[in-house]
């Protein structure tokens, strides 16, 4: 599964009085299965970058490449397997439903699917996702906001795509789902080979999770790296985000003289903290 | 998919005509109608559609949108000529037919993109205080009139909404030919109604939420002032009636 | 002094608020009190000064208390921001001049008076949040109910936004926080913990936080700082909570 963009531009209404330019001049290539974040803070364009990679909308200059099918305002012929093959969950989970219950919800995902292989059913997919049978008669619209979140992550993980994009999606939910979803897609990552994208501004948890990280400000594409990147504090206070507290704290430590490793996890640092004191 | 939709809704940019009150617009409009209705005369109608033209280029909105419009009702236009052949009228009287439809379909358009929902609800509340005489239910008859108003881009953005929720999830409408996208339609019908009505009912909500009430009083704070070219474009209307009246013979 | 805000859901959750309080509401039957607050129910009891909600009163209970939602987050009554701000003090029969004065001055403090013409669809979700707050703070109500509305926003604006919390319960109003995240309940003065339709813990915010053994066993968790000083606290390093983190390193390293 590669994902190329080559050039980018995405710009709205062009040559009317309102236009608006969403992208400028993006490009980056993935390649490999992993665990990729988009960080930026709100109007940076992160929606946008999931809408072109399902195929959603065309970009008005460069083009976009996924597997074998280009994305540059040409026609396309059976679009439908490449978008079951990509997940993608909005932001709003609720414009996600279309239908009365939870049942008929995950059934019309499996319903679109060609490919008869591989697929998941409704009651495994809802216990991917931690929710027990109950919630299949429920009517998707006056769930909470936690459990729609779920929902949306099981109907579009019955599909089984290869690819699979989560918008903002720890907004909102508390530590236990949190963890419950690290679990998840470091499953999904080493056992079943999938690719994942998240589209996040929660620095916190980008910096727990993930192995490779695009920065984003306003509309341009400003750095790429692996973790370290949000280790430098500069970068991220200009890109009007939240440096993560860990990175804060250690900065902190090594500025008064006490040498701390950069550790992600909480424990391992009480450890180094502990070693370094006695 | 992102972009705005125009069929009929509001395109927010500052030009001339947007800044216009909206009571004389809404009486120019009125004007207008009646006028082409009942004349008969190809110079009135001519005028007419020469003042449509030069409104549509004072406000700055992309030309394309109005020419869509026109483009939808090229069935009518085909149907129209076929009418007037059938019962052997003048080539005159057929063109003057035509040049009625584009200038009352135009006009409502350039309306509808010019104003927005809420001046127009303040122009419709303010003109029908006029027939309080009557003892008609005003504010009942506003409001509804109101929501009527709001009814189609409330459609077209849950109809948004669906269509690419349904895309991302297999069934595909951006790219499929026009049979498709008619079965896709019909399918999705039933469900369109039903999220429509959810999405009133959160609207209603809103609405007493921000205190709105149908019986107590509400200021305004725009000023909504008659300035300079409001009274030059009343004018050119009135002169209109005039000039009908003068080729009736009445004056 | 008398309890300005009381709440009771027959017999399993009950509970009064004063003036000058800030709440956060953790827990997962949020929707539940938020459905309440919005329409009442035929099993639940609500005060707000001394008029108790029902079919008849909504206007005046709206008028006293105000509620930002973020189901309602995408849903505009103008069509522009100016618009949609001003339309809760049109309702109130506010003058022309008053209006205008009020919405440049507190815009500025909000930070989007160069936002005020443009459409409210073409927003980013941090700055729809700030509008939405904005348009209901602006009426000058007594409570103030936020249901997940804070994780919109970046953190710039979320310090902003807590900011003027403060201030106006300072002046005397009430907010009550409901979220899932437990990071933001440290900006508060007292939390509850609502689990299965009942409460199980309320209090403090630094002693309801003394309770690891129950926010670990709901699920809830705690917040950085203060897992790390509690780690350093069983490790011996240090003997009392220091919240930020140049104290902190500063008592570790003595």
């Amino acid at each position: 599964m590669e994902i190329k963009f080559s050039h980018v531009n995405l710009i709205l209404d062009k040559g009317t009085p309102l236009e608006k330019t969403i992208l400028n001049d993006v490009s980056f290539e993935i390649k490999e299965e992993g665990i990729y974040s988009f960080i930026g803070s709100s109007n940076s364009g992160k929606t946008a970058i999931g809408d072109l990679i399902q195929f959603l909308i065309s970009p008005t200059d460069g083009f976009v490449k996924v597997n074998k099918y280009i994305n540059n305002c040409g026609n396309q012929k059976n679009i439908n397997n490449l978008r079951t093959d990509i997940g993608y969950v909005f932001k709003n989970p609720y414009d996600m439903f279309l239908c009365k219950t939870v049942r008929e919800e995950i059934d019309f995902s499996l319903n679109n699917c060609k490919r008869k292989k591989g697929l998941i059913s409704a009651s495994d997919a809802l216990k991917l996702v931690e929710l027990d049978d109950s919630y299949l008669d429920l009517n998707p619209q006056i769930l909470t906001l936690s459990d729609a979140k779920k929902v949306a992550l099981a109907c579009v993980l019955s599909m089984n795509p290869s690819i699979l994009i989560l918008d903002e999606y720890t907004c909102g939910i508390d530590n236990n789902d949190k963890k419950n979803l690290e679990r998840l897609i470091r499953m999904l990552k080493n056992k079943y080979k999938k690719t994942i994208i998240l589209l996040t501004k929660d620095t916190n948890y980008a910096y727990q999770v993930s192995d490779k990280v695009f920065i984003m400000c306003l509309t341009n594409l400003v750095s790429s790296g692996d973790k370290t990147l949000l280790q430098n504090e500069e970068l991220i206070k200009n890109c009007n985000l939240e440096v993560p507290k860990i990175v804060s704290f250690i900065n902190e430590c090594n500025k008064n003289g006490h040498d701390i490793y950069h550790y992600t996890n909480i424990l391992d640092l009480i450890k180094g903290v502990y070693r370094d004191v006695f | 998919m992102y972009s705005r939709n125009s069929f009929g809704s509001y395109y927010p940019v500052n030009s001339l005509v947007h800044r216009l009150n909206p009571i004389v617009k809404l009486i120019n409009f009125i004007i207008v109608v009646i006028l082409s209705i009942i004349s008969n005369s190809i110079y009135i109608n001519s005028f007419i559609l020469i003042l449509v033209v030069i409104l549509m280029l004072l406000s700055y909105i992309p030309f394309k949108y109005y020419c869509d419009s026109i483009w939808s009702f090229r069935y009518i236009f085909i149907i129209v000529a076929f009418v007037c052949a059938y019962f052997n009228t003048s080539l005159e009287v057929c063109i003057v037919y035509i040049m009625k439809i584009i200038s009352i379909v135009e006009y409502l358009y350039i309306i509808s993109f010019t104003t927005s929902p809420s001046e127009s609800c303040y122009a419709i509340e303010k003109f029908l205080s006029f027939f309080n005489i009557l003892g008609i239910p005003l504010s009942k008859l506003a409001f509804k009139l109101n929501s009527m108003l709001r009814y189609l881009p409330l459609c077209l953005s849950v109809e948004n909404k669906m269509l690419k929720a349904s895309s991302s999830r297999g069934m595909d409408y951006y790219y499929a030919n026009i049979f498709k996208r008619m079965w896709i339609a019909l399918k999705l019908y039933l469900k369109k109604r039903r999220l429509i009505k959810l999405k009133n009912k959160q609207i209603s909500d809103t609405y007493k939420q921000r205190l709105f009430s149908l019986k107590r009083y509400r200021t305004n704070y725009r000023t909504n002032k008659v300035g300079f070219y409001d009274m030059i474009l009343l004018l050119f209307h009135v002169t209109l009636i005039l000039l009908y009246l003068k080729d009736k013979g009445v004056i | 002094m008398m309890d300005y805000f009381k709440y009771r859901f027959s017999n399993y959750i009950q509970f009064n608020l004063n003036e000058k309080d800030f709440t956060t509401i953790l827990g997962n039957n949020n929707d539940l009190i938020i459905f309440t607050l919005l329409n009442g129910h035929k099993k639940c009891n609500i005060f707000v000064g001394d008029l108790e909600l029902n079919n008849k009163n909504k206007y005046e209970i709206s008028k006293r208390m105000s509620i930002v939602s973020h189901r309602y987050l995408d849903i505009f009554v103008s069509e522009t921001v100016m618009d949609e701000i001003a339309f809760g003090l049109e309702s109130l029969a506010i003058s022309k001049d008053d209006i205008i004065n009020l919405i440049t001055s507190e815009s500025r403090l909000f930070k989007i008076d160069d936002l005020l013409e443009r459409d409210p669809y073409s927003l980013g979700s941090s700055d729809k949040a700030k509008m939405k707050i904005l348009s209901s703070l602006i009426i000058k109500p007594k409570i103030l109910v936020l249901d997940n509305v804070i994780c919109e926003l970046d953190y710039k604006d979320k310090l902003l936004v807590f900011d003027i919390l403060n201030e106006y319960t300072k002046n005397g109003g009430i907010v009550i926080n409901f979220t899932n995240d437990i990071e933001d309940a440290l900006f508060g003065k007292e939390i509850k913990i609502i689990n299965d339709k009942k409460i199980i813990c309320e209090g403090k915010t630094m002693s309801v936080l003394n309770e690891e053994q129950l926010l670990k066993r709901l699920g809830i968790g705690l917040p950085f700082m203060i897992e790390l000083n509690k780690y350093l606290m069983d490790y011996g390093i240090i003997n009392k909570y220091y919240l930020t983190k140049e104290k902190l390193v500063g008592a570790i390293w003595k």
